[in-house]
């Protein structure tokens, strides 16, 4: 009656290997087309958790590590990112509009307040929302500006109007007037995914305005990227100021970013990034896909952008290509993008608020700007 | 059909078993994200007012476990039940309860 151990070992072998095959890529991307295809359920369990931490958020900051920089960045990311994932879930269903406006007003209160990010206010002497020096770059201020913009679209009547209208043209004369197309984010830094959030708050004040900024955006993209497009076709994380040579090396977690900033403002642009992210950047695996941090011939370790690197693909990377794959129409490569989002993401929900149990308020706030990725 | 029962019943236990660990794995892993996601584990774990490792420790742990769902448990099911057929069908085809309308005929003629 026992079944012969070879037999036994060989139909272990093709049981697993059917599962393997078919059961994670089913589970885990169960919802990857509603998100795609913009479902509002699917949309809002993710909205109504970010804007409810946010709202239950006291103080400014979220994180106390001690590091002035990382808590004043970190901060700024959540806001700016909640913002933009609630816009443009907004923009995408006007019914929401007034369940997430106090969410979005509230970011933006505090996303504009130098407190905030009191590391820039240090090193510049002066925080950029209340002025700007001749020749300093404060290039943070682009994913500041780039939030107001999207409150502007969604509240017309905010009261953030006037200092958006005066960080946009400060900050488009900044670009315009560099020969490279970049400016520092801190004094003796120049980070080019920064830039990009730059140049998308310039192209978002102009969607939300109607003023035209087309010209200087085209000019600012042809000088960008004979700069900091590395041959691989991803950017290059940091150059040294003044020059285009790189300090570090073409990465996919900027890459990705870049791509869904530049999407608010050259289309163009942003679809280079994105190809070259699924062309050089993409590993695939039973319906997985992964980004690859360093483009080919680069390597290094993980840091704040990237976060956790493992066999090459960063966390960063993979999680930024969901937004540029969207905004640039890939479908393919967002759905299996968001399978492996939702394999180590650890999707739950609580307490009546939906959210990934690896990826905390930040995590939640940067998914939910990537997955409502509008168009370029 | 008493043979076959006896025959069935250890590959019956192990494919019980091992549905039951599936869901008791799903079960603590959906509880221990719950936990993660209420506490904030990247917050704990950055300092957002004081260190908590609850939460980030539940989350790895729910991570952990919902790695062993996805890829190891589905297939232990699958070949717990593929072994459970097999020897339930090679059960019948040994036991004189079992015959079935073919054997029958084949007899007769």
């Amino acid at each position: 009656m026992r079944v012969a151990a070879k037999w036994r070992a060989l139909c272990l072998v093709a049981s697993v290997g059917l599962a393997v095959s078919t059961v994670p890529r089913l589970i885990c991307g169960r919802d990857a087309g509603r998100w795609y295809d913009g479902d509002l359920a699917t949309q809002d369990s993710l909205a109504r958790g970010v804007a409810r931490a946010v709202l239950a958020h006291e103080g400014t900051v979220f994180y106390r590590t001690g590091e002035a920089r990382f808590d004043g960045q970190s901060a700024i990311a959540i806001y700016q990112m909640a913002i933009l994932g609630l816009g443009q879930v907004v923009l995408e269903h006007p019914e929401r509009r007034d369940e997430y406006l106090p969410a979005i007003r509230s970011a933006a209160r505090r996303l504009v307040d130098p407190a905030t990010h009191r590391y820039a206010r240090r090193v510049y002497g002066r925080h950029g929302v209340s002025g700007m020096g001749r020749g300093e770059g404060h290039a943070y201020l682009g994913y500041i500006d780039l939030a107001l913009g999207m409150v502007r679209l969604v509240d017309p009547e905010t009261p953030h109007a006037r200092l958006h209208d005066r960080l946009t043209a400060q900050l488009a004369a900044r670009l315009d007037a560099s020969p490279r197309g970049l400016i520092e984010t801190y004094p003796g830094e120049t980070w080019p995914p920064d830039v990009a959030a730059v140049a998308g708050a310039v192209g978002l004040h102009g969607r939300a305005t109607g003023a035209d900024h087309r010209e200087l955006l085209d000019r600012w993209a042809a000088r960008f990227a004979a700069c900091a497009v590395d041959r691989s076709g991803y950017l290059v994380q940091r150059v040294r100021s003044g020059t285009c040579r790189p300090l570090d090396a073409p990465r996919g977690s900027g890459t990705a970013v870049a791509a869904y900033f530049v999407s608010f403002a050259h289309p163009a642009l942003s679809r280079r990034l994105h190809d070259a992210l699924e062309r050089e950047g993409r590993r695939s695996l039973l319906g997985f896909a992964g980004v690859r941090e360093y483009a080919r011939g680069h390597s290094g370790p993980g840091d704040v952008n990237a976060g956790p690197i493992v066999l090459g693909l960063s966390v960063g990377a993979t999680g930024f290509a969901l937004g540029a794959a969207r905004a640039n129409g890939d479908r393919r490569l967002f759905v299996e993008l968001y399978r492996t989002a939702h394999l180590f993401g650890v999707p739950a929900g609580a307490s009546g608020r939906r959210g990934f149990a690896m990826g905390g308020v930040l995590g939640d706030a940067l998914l939910l700007a990537m997955l409502t990725a509008r168009a370029a | 059909m008493t043979g076959e029962r006896r025959a069935a019943g250890p590959e019956l236990r192990r494919l019980i078993t091992s549905v039951a660990l599936a869901l008791a794995g799903a079960l603590v892993s959906w509880a221990l994200a719950r936990v993660a996601v209420a506490g904030d584990a990247v917050g704990a774990l950055l300092g957002g007012g004081g260190f908590d490792p609850v939460p980030a420790l539940c989350a790895v742990a729910a991570l952990g476990l919902r790695l062993w769902l996805l890829f190891v448990a589905p297939g232990v099911v699958l070949y717990r039940a593929v072994m459970l057929a097999v020897v339930a069908a090679r059960a019948r085809g040994r036991s004189p309860a079992a015959t079935g309308p073919g054997d029958l005929a084949r007899r007769r003629s």
